[in-house]
């Protein structure tokens, strides 16, 4: 009886938790529209370890995806009143943070996009991961070797949730382009570790004689 | 929506959080806080560098308003007409008009005659007149319609005078003729 009174208040407890940091972020945000800094910074606090990494995921480099980073959240800080709370937070932040590393790019003339390919991807075209180890640090090596265009495809698919429909519109190409680009780019990413354990086990032969 | 994914798709999704890299907010907010503030103090003072401008020149125009206005009433002052000035030739006509004003009132009294001695419209002419000679300067013109309209004034004052003294000999001669009837 006891038990069960405790776990009444428990799930209670958790309810009110779980409503209270929904409003806590609807909050913020509405201080933030009549230009509190202090949720801002709040705000800040939350999002941008993870918005650092959508930009760090396009531009690469460290430096260059603080940068972006920042200047991202001075757009939203800026623009936080055409924030009408028809997304989620997050993903009106995102957006603007791969716009602005999309600006990067281009500015540093790194952006290439092959525009060929458009040819639709058959079904045998299924990229066969049989015997494939995959592993963090090698993926991410694979990931960072792409060329820029299909490196952003792949990262706003495989890890910003976007559909092929919203990356096509982000990148202003064809929903067909941006399937084919991120098939391209898997094949990369597969070829990628396949040589590289193919160098290991060379350099490990190597070793051995 | 998403279709079926394969193993990389899959790895990524389980995996996501030992993708990310290490990033301290500290850092960059200190360095956030100040090109927030700064564009924020930027475009207040911007904001208050408008603003006191607006005043200024709101200050300016009043002071030449008023400048032009004390310079335009002066000019009144000194107008003169044949070498004499209008303030005199103003005054002149003015107390030539309540004389004549008093006579008229006195006769009518006398004769037992209303007359209408407030030359409303006239008067309110006149005044029209006067802040136009404020507002645009002594023209020649609006002197000449000011003291014709003084002037007008004094004819109408001495018509009624005339009126009034016609009026009197004729009740008057009237009433001799009645008494040599009696």
């Amino acid at each position: 009886m006891q038990l069960l009174q405790n776990l009444g208040v428990f799930g209670i407890d958790l309810k009110r938790l779980e409503a209270n940091s929904i409003h806590i972020h609807k909050d913020l945000i509405i201080s933030c529209k009549t230009g509190d800094q202090k949720a801002f910074k709040q705000l800040y606090m939350l999002y941008a370890k993870s918005m650092f990494n959508v930009a760090l995921r396009i531009v690469k480099y460290k430096d260059e995806a603080e940068d972006v980073t920042q200047e991202a959240f001075i757009k939203a800080y800026y623009k936080i009143n055409q924030f009408d709370f028809q997304a989620t937070f997050g993903a009106w932040l995102k957006k603007i943070v791969v716009n602005q590393a999309l600006d990067l790019l281009r500015r540093e003339s790194k952006w290439d996009m092959d525009q060929i390919g458009e040819e639709s991807i058959s079904e045998e075209s299924e990229i066969d991961w049989e015997g494939i180890d995959l592993q963090v640090d090698l993926v991410k090596k694979a990931i960072r070797n792409l060329p820029s265009g299909f490196r952003t495809v792949a990262t706003l698919y495989l890890f910003e949730g976007f559909e092929h429909k919203e990356i096509a519109e982000i990148l202003s190409i064809s929903v067909n382009t941006s399937k084919s680009q991120f098939h391209r780019a898997k094949k990369r990413i597969k070829d990628f570790i396949q040589d590289y354990e193919k160098g290991n086990r060379q350099t490990g032969a190597i070793y051995q004689q | 929506m998403k279709k079926e994914t394969d193993k990389l798709e899959q790895f990524i999704n389980s995996n996501q959080s030992e993708f990310d890299s290490e990033f301290k907010p500290e850092n960059g907010w200190r360095k956030l806080e100040t090109k927030i503030s700064t564009k924020n103090r930027n475009s207040q003072s911007i904001w208050m560098m408008a603003a006191s401008i607006a005043i200024l020149l709101s200050l300016a125009w009043m002071l030449y308003d008023r400048a032009q206005l004390t310079d335009k009433i002066y000019e009144l002052e000194n107008l003169s007409v044949n070498n004499k000035p209008y303030t005199e030739i103003e005054n002149f006509y003015q107390q030539d008009i309540y004389e004549k004003t008093v006579l008229v009132n006195q006769m009518s009294v006398k004769t037992n005659i209303k007359i209408d001695t407030d030359l409303k419209s006239l008067n309110k002419k006149y005044a029209d007149l006067k802040t136009k000679v404020k507002e645009q300067g002594g023209h020649p013109k609006l002197i000449n319609a000011m003291i014709q309209n003084l002037q007008t004034q004094i004819n109408i004052l001495e018509q009624q005078l005339r009126i009034l003294q016609d009026l009197q000999e004729f009740t008057h001669t009237k009433n001799q003729e009645n008494e040599i009837s009696i």
